[in-house]
């Protein structure tokens, strides 16, 4: 039973990290810093529980403040570029940020063992919920309530008038601006609140696994997060929670018997998801 | 009469190539102005200037009193200069309601729905098709709606980039229909046209733009329409 709780909270955090990318999509911009920021949220939260023996809940805050600090400040100057040049900004400043963690060592004693982040060893013993006697299936539905309010909160957002706003300026950016949208702080403000929702997710993952290294932030996982949202469609967040459940619950772990030829297949049904359902697997008009 | 929008030798530049050499107009409050010229220039430059959209180089715009070069784009919308892009830019997964109520996006007061419904009376067209997306509508409809979009900001001041390009002959003649009772109602607009016969029959005052300067101002009149139509579309040099 603990495989299929441990699946959905990997599918929780996925789907967090997707919707974290979607925000940004919204705007018309394409972001592979997400993985920075959902590794900011990791490192600032894990440090916060293990090393100063915070409560989960502050420091998921301030692991959430975090990562919509660090896109808050990535989002001025890498907005001010669009598209391959953005993706390469933002690239370039996921791996820096992940090379960061690689040779980032801040060990204190406690008891026989030293804890805290290690280089490239990695930050072990994250382990908040095992010492408070958290079961798997607390930390699953503790994992669902940060989905759940995160992505009713889009949802409703999506609705309002600043989610038309977000939307407007993905269509035609020239468009807004004739309207009298600010356009830099309408993509900063999307790129904060993803930055935070990454952040949230971050700290989440780091908890539930215990054990976090800088190749957990790697391109691939960046990739992820855009590709959710994509893969899912933009019209709505549930095509994210789509998105992940159809890679990581079907894809990842219904086709793992396949072995190696896993990856293969993998990347064909993407490939014919997304030539299917160009709109995402979710939309609510017709093409 | 006085100028409402006073441009002087503004110069606007894509790197090293100047689109805008120097150009100085002159917009009379309650006037319909517009400038011809053919293709590249600079006529969508200067509109997107004016809107703030791209910034000059030099010089600089003055609309009712105050300099609004180099600011930002909501702050000129905010101050009452509201462009209708060319090639009409609408909002194409957005419902034609949701387009509307975009273009008073700037606007917090009470009279949002008020205006909508005068729209809606004005443009019976996108009553009929408020739910629909605007990306399914004919151009003309399309060019209609980034009008009524531009309105919902209450302007005093209308900037309209080639309102008939591509546009069917019938559909052009009623956007310029659209523009004459707009000008009734009191909206001074700026016009940027290349179908100089339609434009001449609605203009005050005209401008000449060649290759970045204005080269011709004066009343529909002065100069003989074969001439105005010759040069806007190819201009005066000889080769």
């Amino acid at each position: 039973m603990d495989f299929y709780f441990g699946l959905i909270q990997l599918i929780g955090v996925h789907t967090l990290l997707g919707l974290s990318a979607y925000i940004v999509l919204l705007t018309g911009q394409v972001s592979l810093a997400q993985a920075a920021f959902y590794a900011i949220g990791a490192y600032v939260s894990g440090m916060l529980t293990v090393l100063a023996e915070w409560h989960i809940v502050p420091a998921l805050a301030v692991g959430g403040l975090a990562g919509a600090a660090a896109a808050c400040a990535v989002g001025f100057p890498a907005l001010r570029v669009k598209g391959l040049m953005l993706v390469i900004a933002t690239l370039a400043f996921g791996e820096g940020v992940r090379i960061f963690f690689f040779n980032f060592d801040y060990q204190i004693a406690k008891g026989d063992i030293k804890v805290g982040p290690l280089g490239g060893e990695g930050f072990r013993q994250i382990r908040f919920f095992p010492e408070n006697g958290w079961t798997t299936f607390d930390v699953m539905l503790f994992i669902w309530l940060f989905v759940v309010l995160v992505m009713a909160l889009l949802w409703w957002f999506d609705r309002s008038r600043y989610g038309a706003v977000l939307r407007a300026v993905g269509e035609d950016e020239v468009a807004a601006q004739s309207v009298g949208v600010n356009l830099t702080a309408v993509k900063v403000s999307a790129m904060t609140v993803g930055g935070a929702i990454a952040g949230i997710a971050g700290c989440l993952y780091a908890h539930y696994t215990t054990h976090i290294e800088h190749a957990s932030f790697n391109v691939l996982v960046a990739t992820f997060a855009i590709a959710y949202p994509i893969v899912g469609g933009l019209q709505s967040v549930f095509g994210t929670l789509a998105a992940v459940v159809f890679v990581q619950g079907f894809l990842v772990e219904g086709l793992r018997e396949l072995g190696d030829w896993r990856n293969l297949l993998f990347g064909a049904l993407i490939v014919l998801a997304m030539n299917l359902r160009p709109q995402g697997l979710f939309w609510r008009r017709g093409a | 009469m006085s100028a409402m929008l006073e441009v002087r030798d503004l110069v606007t530049a894509y790197g090293k190539i100047e689109a805008l050499r120097g150009v100085s107009l002159e917009v009379q409050a309650g006037s319909i102005t517009c400038l011809l010229g053919p293709n590249g220039a600079g006529k969508t430059t200067l509109m997107m200037t004016i809107a703030g959209i791209l910034r000059p180089r030099a010089g600089s715009v003055r609309f009712a009193g105050r300099e609004i070069a180099r600011r930002p784009p909501h702050e000129i919308v905010g101050a009452g200069v509201a462009l209708v892009p060319e090639n009409r830019l609408v909002f194409p997964g957005m419902s034609v309601r949701e387009n509307l109520y975009a273009g008073a996006y700037l606007r917090r007061d009470g009279e949002i729905e008020a205006d909508l419904e005068r729209l809606f009376e004005r443009f019976p067209r996108l009553r009929e098709r408020a739910g629909q997306d605007a990306g399914t509508l004919s151009g003309g409809e399309q060019q209609m709606l980034a009008v009524a979009r531009s309105l919902m900001s209450r302007p005093k001041l209308l900037l309209m980039d080639e309102p008939s390009l591509g546009l069917a002959p019938l559909v052009v003649e009623e956007i310029f229909r659209i523009v004459a009772d707009l000008h009734r109602d009191g909206t001074t607009i700026f016009l940027v046209e290349q179908n100089a016969h339609m434009a001449l029959r609605v203009a005050h005052h005209f401008y000449l733009i060649e290759q970045g300067r204005i080269t011709f101002s004066g009343d529909p009149g002065s100069l003989a329409e074969d001439e105005v139509i010759r040069r806007a579309y190819l201009g005066s040099a000889r080769r």
